[in-house]
């Protein structure tokens, strides 16, 4: 009998010690509401996706020298480059909205909290879960186009890839730019949001064939493997094609692929659309015996000297890649 | 036995941001804007005022030959013979536009008949002949051509082109043009060109058109009663109501007025945008008077959008200061109010803005407050920057904020060490640097000990100039920039 009292008297003591831990535990519905003034925050939970963004042009977008260069933004006292170099959260403006300049944390660029905050201080994700501090919405916006639209399409990206077929199976901007991590649809999108910068990437949306016909030397690029043109980006992005007899050193300007700025009214768009071919001649007396070609990108419109900086014109361009990256080369014989 | 928890440093921590961050400013409220729908009844009025416009009318079919042979006269003419094709064609009046369009745009006529053509349609002084020289200016392709027609809109009084030659200036590549399209603007009493003009006169693409933008510049300053320097100060100033004032027409007004309603949230291209913010941005101070209006609109697209033009336009939108004042109390625009109030430079607003830098207001507004305090420059704002500052427990980037506000106010040396710490491994290295060499420039303009060595050490690292670093570069610069500053830290903050 004493022994069950005794059990009676531990219950007891059991049940007032649930209680008070009850009482004194912070309920589990959901979480405090979190004051978001750095993507900073998001790094405790979620060290994967913080690590793989730090790496991205995202994160860069505010701190790259080519885009606080005095041509380009001038350390942004060109202020209509922030409106996406540190855009308000997307959400916040709507998406498929234009996008708005924000006032704080502009050093971190294109962060966490431009595509996840919600105007309400949740945070837009895969699931529901109110329990977790940053409280996530499942908000399948995040995966829409015009979602990247708000600023991607302020280059027409977006309305490129929907001329093509694979806006019609629905592989949108993620498919290629944030595939899931390992393949794996468990493992969450990859955040290194891999593009323009990755030379790979670029390298395997196109096709580049060279041969001799006609005592000529027909070159032809061809967009295989974009969504959308090739390059994507009004004014910054270019690709050129040059040439030179095998054992020259300066290299000869043969074709640009390029959208040009809006006020440049006298040069030609030349984008290369998805699954267009650009076929051009090399008619040239120089070009009789082997020579080489070669297919280059470009961040940046024109060709800068590297002694001084100052932009050069195609015609006084010795090497290219001094300010270029291969894509592809090729001798003809 | 656990130990006591220390309660006292907390609490006394907690004093200097009470007294600073965000310490209490009574009476600083501004009333809060009443939103309407301002644009679309500010455009419905001058509408009205402007009333249709009028049809051109007919051209008396003799007079055909009459109009072609004036413009081939004035073409060939010389002297005070050239007077007299004018004359005519002015007797004829607008009814002359169409044939005179014709010879303009003729690629088959000489160059010579194609610019008398263009000097016909300025004598005019007709809103359409003037848009046909404006449309000229922005898409010919040929040089001569946008030059001559720029050139002569200034013989007219159609003042409502003015947002669109200046939105020329933006991305006129001929130096010919532009020289003539700021001197066109400045007959319209707008200054948007000089900065340009003043450049040309250095690096103009050849001797004959230094010597070009040189004259010009001369002219326009004599005109406007000051020399050139003067001028060019007083445009960027508080001073810019000195400045010969144009009287803004109702055509010009409604232009205005129109372009504000281009902001609005109906558009989704920035490109347009990105225009007529320069457009407007680079109007004279009336302007800014005459859309802050528009900061109590109900598209928070143009409330943000004119807010950001006024704080472009700086101290010469100083008169909108206190529409700002009260936009800093619409929840949406505070940020941008906020920030254009520190641009303009408003000292009544320094305590509202200390307000807001306080802990319950939104982090965007914060540091929006810290930065005008900042710009404004008077040491009433230093509390409260001092405050964010001093507390190691506020956010990243209101604490840099406040670090550049407090070289700004005539502080760095409290920011400085903190500073240096931030320009390798920092959260906003590039923000450090800049606010870094701020203060070097201040303190050797001060003839402070050791500053003006610092700052020739510290520019030493700036690598060639016009060449734009990599990211490793530009790492590798801050590295030495940093090692060199903190030995000389110790010397310098003395």
């Amino acid at each position: 009998m004493r022994f069950v009292r005794g059990l009676g008297g531990l219950g007891v003591a059991a049940l007032a010690g649930w209680l008070v831990l009850a009482l004194l535990r912070p309920p589990a519905a959901s979480a405090q509401p979190v004051v978001w003034t750095s993507s900073v925050q998001c790094r405790e939970c979620h060290e994967e996706v913080y690590r793989e963004w730090e790496s991205s042009w995202h994160a860069r977008s505010w701190t790259d020298p080519d885009v606080r260069a005095p041509s380009q933004s001038n350390n942004f006292a060109n202020t209509d480059c922030i409106d996406c170099h540190a855009p308000s959260p997307v959400f916040w403006t709507g998406v498929g909205k234009r996008v708005l300049p924000r006032s704080s944390r502009r050093a971190e660029g294109v962060d966490c909290l431009s595509c996840h905050l919600l105007p309400d201080g949740r945070i837009a994700g895969t699931i529901d879960d109110p329990r977790a501090a940053c409280r996530p919405v499942a908000t399948l916006d995040l995966q829409r186009e015009e979602f990247c639209g708000v600023c991607h399409n302020q280059h027409k990206t977006v309305d490129q890839w929907r001329e093509t077929p694979y806006a019609e199976r629905g592989e949108g901007c993620t498919t290629c730019h944030m595939p899931q991590r390992d393949g794996d649809p468990n493992r969450g999108r990859d955040h290194t949001m891999a593009g323009g910068h990755d030379l790979e990437l670029v390298r395997s949306a196109l096709e580049f064939r060279t041969w001799r016909r006609a005592g000529k030397i027909v070159v032809e690029v061809e967009n295989v493997g974009a969504g959308h043109a090739y390059p994507t980006d009004e004014r910054s992005r270019a690709s050129d094609l040059w040439w030179r007899p095998v054992g020259q050193e300066r290299w000869r300007h043969l074709h640009r692929i390029r959208d040009p700025y809006r006020w440049e009214v006298d040069v030609p768009s030349t984008l290369l659309h998805q699954g267009k071919i650009r076929r051009v001649e090399i008619d040239d007396a120089d070009a009789s015996e082997a020579v080489e070609v070669m297919l280059v990108y470009k961040l940046t419109p024109y060709y800068r000297n590297p002694a001084d900086g100052e932009p050069m014109h195609l015609r006084e361009v010795v090497d290219p890649l001094t300010d270029s990256s291969e894509l592809f080369r090729a001798v003809v014989e | 036995m656990r130990a006591p928890v220390p309660l006292l440093p907390p609490l006394l921590g907690l004093l200097p941001l009470l007294a600073g961050c965000g310490r209490d400013s009574s009476g600083a409220e501004p009333e809060r804007l009443a939103l309407a729908d301002v644009v679309s009844a500010r455009l419905a009025e001058l509408d009205a005022e402007l009333g249709p416009e009028a049809p051109l009318p007919d051209l008396d079919p003799q007079l055909v030959e009459e109009v072609d042979g004036m413009l081939t006269m004035l073409a060939r003419a010389e002297g005070r013979m050239r007077e007299v094709p004018v004359a005519t064609v002015r007797d004829i009046g607008p009814a002359a536009i169409p044939r005179l369009v014709l010879g303009l745009s003729d690629g088959q006529r000489s160059p010579q008949e194609r610019v008398a053509a263009a000097q016909l349609l300025g004598a005019l002084d007709h809103p359409v002949a003037a848009e046909v020289l404006m449309v000229q200016v922005e898409v010919s392709r040929e040089d001569w051509l946008r030059s001559w027609c720029a050139w002569h809109l200034s013989a007219t009084s159609q003042d409502q082109l003015v947002p669109r030659l200046v939105t020329r200036l933006k991305s006129e590549r001929d130096h010919a043009t532009f020289v003539q399209l700021a001197t066109t603007l400045a007959h319209f009493r707008n200054y948007a060109g000089l900065d340009g003009l003043v450049d040309l006169t250095t690096r103009g693409a050849s001797e004959a058109l230094r010597a070009q933008a040189a004259t010009q510049l001369a002219t326009i300053a004599e005109q406007a009663g000051f020399d050139a320097r003067e001028l060019a100060r007083l445009w960027h100033s508080i001073e810019a109501d000195l400045l010969p004032q144009p009287a803004p027409s109702s055509a010009l007004r409604r232009e205005v007025w129109r372009l504000v309603r281009e902001l609005d949230g109906e558009h989704y291209q920035l490109g347009p945008i990105d225009d007529v913010r320069y457009a407007l941005s680079h109007m004279g101070s009336w302007a800014a008077l005459e859309i802050a209006p528009a900061l109590g609109d109900r598209d928070r697209y143009v409330r943000t959008h004119v807010s950001q033009v006024l704080a472009r336009m700086g101290p010469r939108a100083h008169a909108t200061g206190p529409a700002l004042l009260r936009a800093l109390a619409e929840p949406g625009l505070a940020p941008d109010a906020a920030d254009a109030l520190g641009l303009v430079g408003h000292p009544p607003a320094i305590a509202a803005l200390e307000l807001r830098t306080g802990a319950d207001h939104p982090h965007e507004l914060r540091v929006a407050a810290v930065r005008a305090l900042g710009r404004i420059g008077l040491p009433q704002g230093l509390a409260a920057v001092r405050g964010c500052f001093d507390d190691p427990t506020q956010p990243y980037d209101l604490r840099m904020a406040a670090a550049t506000a407090l070289v700004l106010l005539g502080e760095g040396d409290r920011a400085a060490l903190w500073l240096a710490g931030e320009l390798v491994g920092g959260g906003d290295p590039d923000g450090a640097e800049i606010a870094l060499e701020t203060w070097l420039v201040r303190g050797a303009e001060e003839s402070r000990a050791g500053f003006a060595q610092a700052l020739e050490a510290w520019r030493g690292e700036a690598g060639p100039p016009g060449v734009i670093p990599t990211l490793q570069e530009v790492e590798a610069r801050r590295r030495a920039r940093a090692a060199g500053l903190t030995q000389r830290l110790d010397a310098l903050l003395e």
